[in-house]
């Protein structure tokens, strides 16, 4: 399957193992680069957004990385399960198949909801404390990230 | 009661050490909430829109044998086969205990009938500044009042969770339990946070000293009209208790989900198993527990430790003894220090109540606190 997400965001991309933060999004390594495939894996398994998976036979698959074989480095029971963007079935891909990584999708567990929420409520304080009239306020799931 | 003691007792006599007790079903992870403490719903938004099968949820409760099943989420009133789901289960006689934050609670309740076998364990995270502060919506609170009176009235069963952070303040939490038992729900439940990795707010999680510290001072003098759902030797546990220094069981709550059983607890997820029997023979239990693994050094969250708790109460003549006396004589922990950290002795010693429904253990659901933090 094709990917469908747009762009690969791969500029400026880190060598794996330069630090726990260059695994953000637009992040890609490719075989025959630094670092090793399971620790990319691993990285991926812990990412809260779609990455996209590179196919050594060319073909690209854009998805969520929920599980993975943790076997020896090589080995031929080591995969990958991914839930695809698409929403197609999941689809459990052998390591040995597996040529790169794009982390295209936007990691929904970095974002600022928390300080959202935090400039939010003090503002709304602070207009009651001035005796203004000022509505609920909320944070929504979507504004995760 | 006897359903728990029951399973207990057999699992004792197989002598089978590791077994399950609740079943925590995440049916979806969508919510209608962003919670500040909550790890639970950031995923991507095909992920979110994903739900288990009622015929998942059937293989999943059958295959793993509990016999209580939690359904946390996500919102599981969001959840399409809700229904459905409930019904079977009722049949199958399961305990449910249905996690929700009640928003949808007043549009979804003619969905269910009143059985022993439901009840809605409904998020409350304090009192109403404190709770909406928490769930990251105003409104909430008093929404949840009003769906909780309406399912009282109906004749359901209803229990509250509340999970609690760093700036929590005692006095606050002892009179939201107040507002709780003045409504008439059948119990409360209580627990520490977990840390969260994926959580908003990375900031407010709490120590294992200082959650000691806030229990003591909170559970110091239990008034008589508290009623909790949950083990007192968990709640000594969490008041740090020497004899109540209890290791995690992980197991005890083993974690089902669109991803599959969830390795190795409801708060980490370290990877996958496609059965219940495979989660068992293939996660390397050793490597988890609060003295060994950094990620489990603070918790104390009750789907890790009140299995334990349960497993004392019924596994031995000692725990069954411990249990009999907190329940006759109020919890046992240092009363000198807790005298020493301001918690309150109006009523020590006052008899606490025995959980009145079957059940020891229901889900984090998510995450709440009762700290106000401007």
């Amino acid at each position: 399957m094709l990917s469908d997400l747009p762009g690969d965001e791969a500029s400026g991309a880190a060598a794996p193992g330069d630090s726990p933060g260059e695994y953000g999004q637009g992040f890609s390594w490719v075989e025959g680069e630094p670092g090793s495939l399971e620790e990319v894996i691993e990285a991926a398994f812990d990412y809260r957004g779609d990455v996209t998976v590179l196919l050594k036979d060319g073909q690209e698959l854009a998805g969520y990385l929920a599980n993975r074989s943790i076997g020896d480095e090589g080995s031929s029971g080591s995969w990958i399960e991914v839930f695809p963007a698409s929403g197609d079935p999941r689809r459990r891909i052998p390591n040995a198949q597996i040529g790169g990584f794009r982390f295209s999708g936007k990691d929904v567990a970095s974002g600022k909801s928390w300080e959202t929420w935090l400039k939010k409520y003090t503002e709304r304080k602070e207009a009651l404390a001035r005796g203004e009239e000022v509505e609920n306020i909320d944070l929504f799931p979507e504004e995760h990230g | 009661m006897w359903a728990v003691a029951s399973h207990v007792l057999k699992n004792k006599l197989t002598r089978n050490k590791k077994y399950p007790l609740v079943l925590m079903l995440e049916p979806l992870f969508r919510c209608n909430l962003a919670c500040a403490g909550c790890g639970k719903i950031q995923y991507p938004a095909h992920i979110l829109k994903q739900e288990l099968t009622a015929e998942q949820c059937f293989n999943a409760v059958d295959e793993c044998g509990a016999p209580i099943v939690s359904i946390p989420g996500g919102e599981p009133l969001m959840y399409s086969k809700i229904q459905e789901v409930v019904e079977g289960l009722v049949a199958r006689k399961k305990y449910i205990y249905l996690c929700t934050n009640a928003i949808l609670l007043k549009e979804k309740i003619d969905l269910f009938k009143p059985t022993k076998y439901l009840t809605f364990s409904v998020h409350m995270d304090g009192l109403e500044e404190d709770h909406d502060f928490a769930v990251c919506r105003e409104g909430v609170y008093k929404d949840a009042i009003e769906a909780i009176k309406l399912a009282l009235s109906r004749g359901f069963r209803v229990t509250t969770n509340t999970t609690l952070f760093e700036g929590a303040e005692p006095g606050r939490v002892r009179g939201f339990f107040d507002e709780m038992a003045a409504l008439g729900v059948e119990g409360m439940m209580v627990s520490p946070g977990y840390s969260y990795s994926k959580a908003p707010d990375q900031e407010s999680f709490l120590h294992r000293d200082r959650t000691h510290s806030l229990f003591r001072r909170i559970l110091a003098a239990p008034k008589k009209a508290w009623r909790f759902n949950q083990s007192p030797l968990f709640l000594e546990f969490l008041m740090g208790n020497k004899g109540r220094d209890y290791h995690c069981t992980p197991w005890g709550n083993p974690t089902y989900n669109l991803f599959g059983w969830q390795k190795p607890c409801y708060l980490l997820q370290e990877g996958y198993a496609e059965t219940f029997a495979e989660l068992m023979e293939t996660t390397d239990w050793e490597q988890y527990g609060h003295e060994r693994n950094e990620k489990c050094r603070d918790c104390m969250v009750h789907s890790g430790y009140e299995a334990t708790a349960v497993d004392h109460t019924f596994g031995s003549l000692r725990g069954f003894l411990g249990t009999v006396r907190a329940v006759l004589f109020g919890y046992r922990w240092s009363r000198v220090k807790a005298a020493e950290e301001g918690a309150p002795s109006g009523e020590a010693g006052d008899i606490v109540e025995l959980p009145v429904i079957e059940s020891s253990q229901v889900a984090d659901c998510g995450s709440v606190r009762t700290e106000t933090k401007v």
